[in-house]
């Protein structure tokens, strides 16, 4: 199987710097069929018009980052807009100091599709949504781009467009600053267009300030920032795109948060996102949470504190060593040693193709690398396959440039040092540190 | 009357029972003559030389003599030389010399001894310097345990000797400083060094505790561990925190000093050495300059073979505490920071122990084929339609690959091609506005539908042209 040089070179090299690629991820996709299959599924059901909701949960290293990422790419190639953040102390879903707000705006921040997978696309979607309806009004009416007679028309259509958002929680103010984009873009007012995309953005502090600048008397606040991404998702499948996919991981940080009563309120805006989504209130939106199994399943201060959450979201007595991948909850495991042992065989052609030469590694050398990493103290806990992927591409280099070194000769060798795991064996921050008692 | 009979009693006394008598002179004594040899060396006496060249002289003037006196006398001569002997002595000296040369060694005064030992290491009948060696072994194992200034003075001689005559470094093996000084070179680079060797040092230097300790008894693996690896901690806190490394703290810095090579012996310095190197290892060098002999070494004193007692001691006393063994002892430091190494240490030596044994399950050929083949329905599954069509097509080594570039140039609308090519000529892109588009949705369009040849965007969200792919742009639109 060929594949495409330049994504086996940013494969290559995202992979030796020990971060996700952000292409070719289908290449060295090992094991998680059925998680993937699973989420895949969702993807069609939200195309189709619904919702979905699903919690990531592992350990670090267990490959969340790396399926959210696969996910994230694929949505996009189908036409979809991704938004993803990550939770952190000063991000919540909800606060009294506006961190919930916070999360919104770096969901919007972050608002990617295929041509700007890096976030900042919320711009070009807004003008593409105007194009397209221009396009299609000149086209039915027969009528050129720059014919006066055509902006009538299109505002006529936008507003049946958006009409249908005024049913929603504040649809009506985010119709109103829609037409309100579209007339500053007729009328060539970038200025105007800046501020209305200030206002999507969740940057105005007040409603005075809206007013003044916008003549709205609404802002997005920290308690209905969520109104308003199910309001995105709704107006991007008019707008042209298949859907919208929400990323949120870091879930621990809400764990972490040390007054129960908060917690308590972000568990609420996860059980309002579970409801919404199951019940038919949001559509062509899907929502992914990340977070570990103790975030998940602590009964004192875990998701699982939550009653109804845990009701709605833990498993039932039948399960058991079966995975339920139509559950809420996808549980990733460790890659197996087996899975492992593919994945590094991927690398090893991916990177053979590469650098144009004769695959040297034998699948022998590759069980021996497997065992040798698995054999580490503390790998059953520690090891991760962002460790297992550094160190077999730094063999693969060191190999590729000295042939006649052998592989076990190699991992005995000074010259090659293990992949640290930079979380576990990095000092622990003041505010992430834990005890038990 | 009375007067008369003490007359006659003195006159009896005077003449019957004490006389005069004539002092008679003592029977001359035979002079024996002096062998020729000998006498040619007593002649050797007027010259005026030292007492050190003078020996050397007449030493290699009587070499070869022989002789077969018979002398009984003892001679007591303190730094006997053939001088400072009578001709009877030098006689019996020879006599017994012929004898000893031959194997045969008859008690025989002190002063023969050394005389025969200054004759040696002076090379006075000595064929090569490693026979001279033997010989002076022989001589301090035939009179060593009966004489102890012999193997006193013999000692240091013998390694003075195979220094001055550079005889090979092996027969130093056994010699305390020198093996000390080994040691001591282990302890400097403990980071090099296997346990073993270590062990193995430290037990020569500090012998006393781990023979007497009954744990060390029960437990020697266990400590020898802990003392390895304390040994090298605390050698890297000295290293990084202090100037003098462990050897140094231990067992003081390397100084050199001046010596005088076969002190207190008739030492001619036959060779004639003025400069000079022997070195017997990196801790212990012996050097001539100018004549004068200094040793550059590091000194054994006594109490650094203590404070390495009083270490081991206390790792015996705190492993002791870990290890809930019945006869606690006292530490002999308390100095915090080694303390602190020596609990750490053997606690995870008691973790390590606890801890069982990881066992590697072996991997499971068996599935690879189906993990094979799920990961290559996965990664179709995940495969959109545009990356497949790239992945499908053969892969164009540069993005000039005519047909994918002229296909995509293709799908490229009326103006998203004119911006491009205003771009690439610097061209004023106002028509746009002019014409109803919208640079932004122009700029993602064009982004679209080059992706699959770029894999990036080529158009930032500037309206510029990404500079790396500019020259690849020009070539497509001129092909």
């Amino acid at each position: 199987m060929t594949i495409p040089r330049r994504i086996a070179q940013t494969l290559v090299n995202s992979l030796k710097g020990g971060v996700v690629p952000r292409i070719g991820l289908p290449y060295i996709t090992v094991g998680r069929k059925p998680e993937i299959d699973a989420l895949l599924h969702d993807v069609d059901i939200i195309a189709d018009g619904g919702a979905s909701f699903r919690f990531i949960v592992g350990k670090y290293g267990s490959g969340k980052s790396f399926l959210l990422q696969t996910i994230r790419n694929y949505v996009m190639a189908k036409n979809f807009v991704v938004m993803d953040a990550d939770l952190s102390p000063e991000r919540r879903l909800q606060g009294t100091r506006g961190q919930g707000l916070a999360t919104y705006k770096e969901l919007v921040r972050n608002m990617s599709t295929k041509t700007r997978p890096e976030g900042g696309a919320l711009p070009l979607i807004l003008d593409r949504w105007i194009s397209n309806v221009q396009t299609e009004t000149a086209a039915e009416a027969n009528l050129a781009i720059t014919d006066a007679a055509l902006p009538p028309l299109v505002e006529k259509r936008i507003a049946c467009v958006i009409a249908s958002l005024n049913e929603m929680v504040h649809g009506f103010d985010f119709a109103r600053l829609l037409t309100l984009y579209y007339k500053a873009h007729m009328a060539g007012d970038d200025e105007l267009k800046a501020k209305v995309l200030k206002w999507f953005r969740g940057e105005y502090a007040t409603k005075t300030e809206a007013r003044m600048e916008l003549g709205v008397n609404i802002v997005i606040t920290d308690d209905d920032w969520y109104e308003y991404l199910k309001l995105f998702a709704c107006f991007l499948k008019q707008a042209g795109y298949a859907g919208m996919l929400v990323l949120i991981d870091e879930l621990v940080n809400i764990y972490k948060i040390p007054h129960s009563i908060t917690r308590q309120y972000n568990y609420e805006k996860i059980l309002t996102m579970y409801n919404d989504t199951m019940q038919g209130k949001a559509s062509h939106m899907g929502i992914i949470l990340g977070s570990t199994p103790q975030a998940l399943e602590d009964p004192r201060r875990g998701i699982y504190s939550y009653e109804a959450l845990r009701s709605r979201l833990a498993e039932g007595r039948f399960a058991g060593e079966h995975k339920d991948l139509l559950s809420p909850v996808i549980r990733l495991k460790a890659l197996t040693r087996e899975e492992m042992l593919v994945l590094v065989e991927k690398l090893a052609n991916i990177h053979a193709e590469l650098y144009q030469y004769e695959q040297i590694v034998t699948q022998q050398d590759m069980v021996d690398f497997i065992e040798i990493e698995f054999g580490r103290i503390g790998s059953d806990e520690h090891i991760t396959p962002r460790e297992v992927i550094r160190d077999f591409i730094e063999v693969l280099d060191i190999l590729y440039q000295n042939p006649h070194v052998k592989v076990r000769e190699l991992l005995g060798s000074d010259s090659f040092t293990y992949a640290k795991n930079e979380v576990q064996e990095a000092p622990t921050e003041e505010k992430f540190a834990e005890f038990h008692l | 009357m009375q007067d008369k009979k003490i007359i006659r009693a003195a006159d009896w006394w005077d003449h019957a029972i004490f006389r005069d008598e004539s002092i008679k002179k003592p029977p001359r004594a035979k002079k024996e003559k002096l062998p020729a040899p000998l006498a040619k060396a007593r002649k050797l006496e007027n010259g005026g030389d030292s007492r050190a060249s003078l020996f050397l002289k007449q030493g290699r003037l009587l070499a070869d003599y022989e002789d077969d006196y018979c002398y009984h006398g003892d001679s007591v001569r303190y730094y006997p030389t053939y001088q400072s002997l009578s001709n009877d002595e030098l006689r019996g000296y020879f006599a017994w010399r012929t004898k000893a040369r031959q194997g045969v060694f008859c008690p025989t005064s002190i002063s023969f001894i050394f005389l025969y030992i200054y004759e040696l290491i002076n090379q006075i009948g000595v064929k090569e310097p490693l026979s001279g060696y033997e010989k002076l072994l022989e001589i301090n194992y035939k009179y060593g345990s009966g004489e102890r200034y012999i193997s006193y003075y013999l000692e240091q001689w013998l390694m003075d000797y195979i220094v001055y005559y550079d005889l090979d470094k092996s027969l130093l093996a056994d010699k305390a400083q020198v093996s000390e000084g080994q040691c001591v070179s282990v302890l400097e680079n403990l980071a090099d060094r296997e346990q073993d060797e270590v062990i193995e040092s430290v037990k020569q230097l500090a012998p006393k505790w781990l023979r007497r300790s009954k744990f060390y008894a029960n437990h020697y693996e266990d400590m020898n561990e802990v003392i390895y690896i304390v040994l090298q901690r605390m050698a890297k806190h000295y290293d990084k925190t202090c100037k003098k490394n462990f050897a140094g703290q231990f067992f003081g810095s390397m100084y050199s000093s001046h010596i005088h090579i076969f002190s207190a012996a008739i030492f001619a310095n036959p060779l004639e050495r003025r400069n000079y190197e022997y070195k017997i290892d990196d801790q212990y060098i012996y050097r001539c300059a100018n004549g004068i002999w200094t040793v550059n070494r590091r000194p054994f004193l006594p109490r650094s073979v203590r404070k390495l007692e009083d270490l081991l001691k206390t790792i015996d006393s705190i492993m002791r505490t870990e290890y809930a063994y019945g006869h606690p002892i006292l530490a002999a430091t308390s100095v915090k920071w080694i303390t602190r190494i020596i609990t750490e240490e053997t606690r995870a030596l008691l973790a390590r122990k606890a801890a069982p044994a990881k066992i590697v399950p072996a991997i499971d050929l068996s599935q690879l084929a189906r993990i094979r083949e799920d990961a290559e329905i996965t990664r179709d599954k995940l495969i959109v339609e545009e990356e497949s069509d790239a992945r499908d097509a053969e892969p164009p080594e540069k993005p000039e690959d005519e047909a994918s570039s002229g296909q995509a140039l293709s799908s490229l609308a009326a103006p998203e091609l004119r911006l491009l090519q205003c771009l690439l000529e610097g061209k004023d892109i106002g028509w746009i506005q002019k014409e109803g588009h919208m640079l932004s949705v122009l700029v993602d369009a064009v982004n679209e539908k080059l992706y699959d040849i770029f894999g990036d965007s080529v158009i930032d969200d500037k309206a510029a042209l990404v500079e790396d792919y500019i020259e690849d742009l020009k070539e497509m639109m001129l092909s």
